[in-house]
């Protein structure tokens, strides 16, 4: 890991997402905040940056398409990665629109979503942003 | 999402591509095909065509701004064991050729394990029931021994309804988050059939299926549930296939449904079903 | 507000039925009412006097748990027009005692689904069906849908089938199709010509406009209960008049994965 460590944002309304990923990351060196509602996780938004998002696209509250634009409007440097349980053709070109970094569809290995993640931080390095 | 296709140069191989790739286009999923020979010196020059005519017939069915998989820089194979070649490539998501030598479902067991995927597909002959050219019980031997869930592929297009036949046994996420994906691409009912033992057991039964009815009724997705003495099941399974994809929840050790389909009796279903079937894990 | 009563025990049927009322709440306003039955063992019963109400306080006592665990657990999105009601004795006789003495308007219990029609059969013949003195609605699953459907057929009375009805459902949110139902051993479920319905079908039509309600659809479907049945489950809820006899009807609402609305 470099000096900083990079940060990371888990947002899904089903805990057992976050529940898996969490020590996973963290035990990779990231540090991870994870979150089960949106409402949370906008007002954590508000508080900080996030190096990274790993977002659920069908929460209850909030779209998580609109949660992804909110974050891209607000940081447009921070990549965002869009994992889904109703993945749809329309859905995943929406938020390569919005510029999402990759769309991953449910069930998924962890270390499926680990290497994602390090490709996000190896392109946040590469591009300086991280 | 990780999927695993078995390929040969069957008809019933060429006619799954294209279910293949809707699920591919809503999913990104990484796409991996998997081709198996006899001869074992190098990979034989049918099959490689075979395969990358597969290729280009998924690819063809992405418009090219949504394609997320690249072509193959070269078409060199890279040998990864005695008797394995792999091609792969490297988009947004990863599209790889796997040639493997021996046996078909030995080596898609192997494989799926090896990649860690989370659905194997296959088609398979409908001329005798469910069979694989050149090697018996295939689509058996890879639904009840693979890794992960299965699904074959005997009737192609949209689906109506998506059964899903539960057990006592456990339900995974990951087999839940399958279910969800289906019933997405299909833009389907599903229905949870729930089978009783005679002698108790029926509590928890019950309580998984109304714990799913509740998942999916707080999802939005339309679902049902009805239970079953496990004397109507094969009649109720062979009825409904008509419908839609029967989906068989096969993963606890102590499934039931592992006891009630056994061997001979995936295979009858299998054989006996007009539906696609998927063995969830 | 339709005066609704109930029953919620610690099991699974009434899990969902407390889910689907909260539902119905949406499309119905419903003052709703609790009710559940403790019910003893004969063998259980011990003294006379203040020994028996003593031990009746304690079996009351445990009920009250019984329900508060459930309301806790389904945190349903719908409040309470009073406090649960908890007795003693035997389900069928309080429930309807409660049912008459507080005349309300529907009762709601739940009910898992089994392909057995016999099974179905033997319930809503029993005395809390058979002799409730409002509409009965049978929860036998949970629902994402904005319609409901009219049940008829040949055998039907249109006349109460709506009027009835429309007692319940007729100041709600909810879409209605009328569907008529032909027996026929098809192999596929066959939509028929609207005239196929005959006068049941045109009477029920016209009694539903003279209420100002219309339906949005009008379909006459020919084939197994079974068949039927399916087709039946993309309503909320089916409204039929309580089969007084085992027939193809009766069939069909127990092969309904949808909820039943029985009304008499």
């Amino acid at each position: 890991m470099a000096n900083k460590q990079t940060s990371i944002m888990i947002l899904d309304d089903e805990p057992i997402v976050g529940k898996r990923l969490k020590p996973s990351l963290e035990k990779k060196g990231y540090e991870v905040e994870s979150f089960t509602s949106s409402k949370e996780a906008l007002e954590r938004i508000e508080e900080r940056a996030f190096d990274i998002v790993v977002t659920d696209l069908k929460m209850e509250g909030m779209d998580g398409m609109q949660f992804l634009t909110l974050v891209k409007e607000k940081y447009p440097d921070t990549e965002v990665i869009v994992i889904t349980g109703f993945a749809t053709m329309a859905t995943a070109r929406e938020s390569f629109n919005k510029g999402v970094f990759d769309f991953l569809a449910k069930p998924f290995k962890l270390g499926e979503i680990v290497e994602v993640i390090a490709r996000a931080e190896a392109k946040k390095k590469k591009d300086g942003k991280a | 999402m990780k999927i695993l296709v078995m390929l040969d140069t069957g008809n019933y191989s060429r006619r799954i591509i294209k279910d293949v790739a809707r699920l591919a286009k809503n999913t990104f999923a990484d796409i991996i095909f998997l081709g198996v020979q006899e001869n074992n010196k190098k990979p034989a020059k049918s099959l490689v065509n075979g395969l990358l005519k597969y290729q280009q017939d998924l690819y063809g069915f992405f418009p090219p701004e949504d394609l997320p998989y690249a072509e193959f820089t070269d078409r060199s194979w890279r040998e990864t064991g005695p008797g394995k070649w792999l091609l792969t490539s490297r988009g947004m998501k990863e599209f790889s050729l796997h040639i493997r030598t021996g046996s078909v479902a030995r080596e898609a067991l192997a494989l799926a394990a090896e990649v860690e995927s989370d659905l194997i597909i296959l088609g398979c002959s409908r001329k005798f029931g469910c069979e694989w050219d050149g090697e018996m019980n295939v689509p058996l031997r890879v639904a009840r021994d693979a890794p992960c869930s299965v699904l074959v592929i005997k009737k192609v297009g949209k689906a109506k309804q998506i059964i899903s036949i539960l057990d006592q046994s456990v339900v995974s996420q990951d087999s839940l988050e399958l279910v969800n994906q289906l019933v997405t691409l299909h833009d389907a009912g599903l229905k949870i059939v729930g089978v009783k033992e005679k002698k108790g057991k029926k509590d928890k039964i019950e309580k998984q299926m109304v714990e799913l009815l509740k998942y999916y009724n707080e999802l939005g997705i339309g679902a049902w549930i009805k239970l079953m003495n496990r004397e109507e099941v094969q009649d109720y399974v062979t009825a409904s296939s008509r419908e839609g994809i029967v989906a068989l929840w096969m993963g606890g050790r102590e499934s039931l449904l592992k006891k009630l389909f056994s061997r001979s009796m995936v295979d009858k279903l299998l054989e006996n079903t007009t539906s696609s079937l998927l063995i969830l894990r | 507000m339709l005066k609704t009563l109930l029953y919620v025990d610690e099991n699974l049927a009434a899990s969902i039925a407390l889910r689907f009322t909260a539902y119905l709440n949406k499309f119905i306003p419903l003052s709703l009412f609790i009710i559940h039955v403790e019910q003893p063992d004969e063998k259980e019963q011990v003294g006379s006097g203040w020994i028996q109400r003593a031990w009746e306080d304690g079996v009351g006592a445990n009920g009250k748990r019984v329900v508060d665990r459930m309301l806790r657990t389904e945190n349903i999105d719908c409040p309470l027009a009073g406090r649960p009601k908890i007795f003693v004795g035997n389900r069928t006789e309080e429930v309807m005692y409660e049912l008459r003495s507080g005349s309300y308007q529907l009762y709601i219990e739940g009910y898992l689904t089994t392909a057995d029609p016999e099974q179905f059969y033997q319930v809503i013949s029993s005395p809390l069906y058979s002799q409730a003195p409002c509409p009965v609605l049978m929860v036998k699953n949970l629902s994402i849908s904005k319609k409901c459907a009219l049940l008829c057929a040949d055998s039907v009375d249109s006349g109460e089938l709506v009027e009835k009805s429309m007692e319940i459902l007729g100041g709600s949110s909810f879409g209605f199709d009328i569907v008529y139902f032909k027996f026929k051993e098809n192999k596929q479920l066959v939509t028929l010509d609207r005239e196929e319905g005959g006068r049941n079908l045109v009477e029920a039509e016209t009694l539903l406009s003279r209420m100002g309600k219309r339906a949005d659809n009008v379909v006459v479907l020919s084939g197994t209960p079974e068949q039927v049945g399916d087709y039946l489950k993309d309503y909320a809820l089916v409204a039929s008049t309580l089969p007084s006899r085992k027939s193809m009807r009766m069939a069909t609402l127990a092969n309904s994965l949808s909820s039943v609305l029985l009304v008499h």
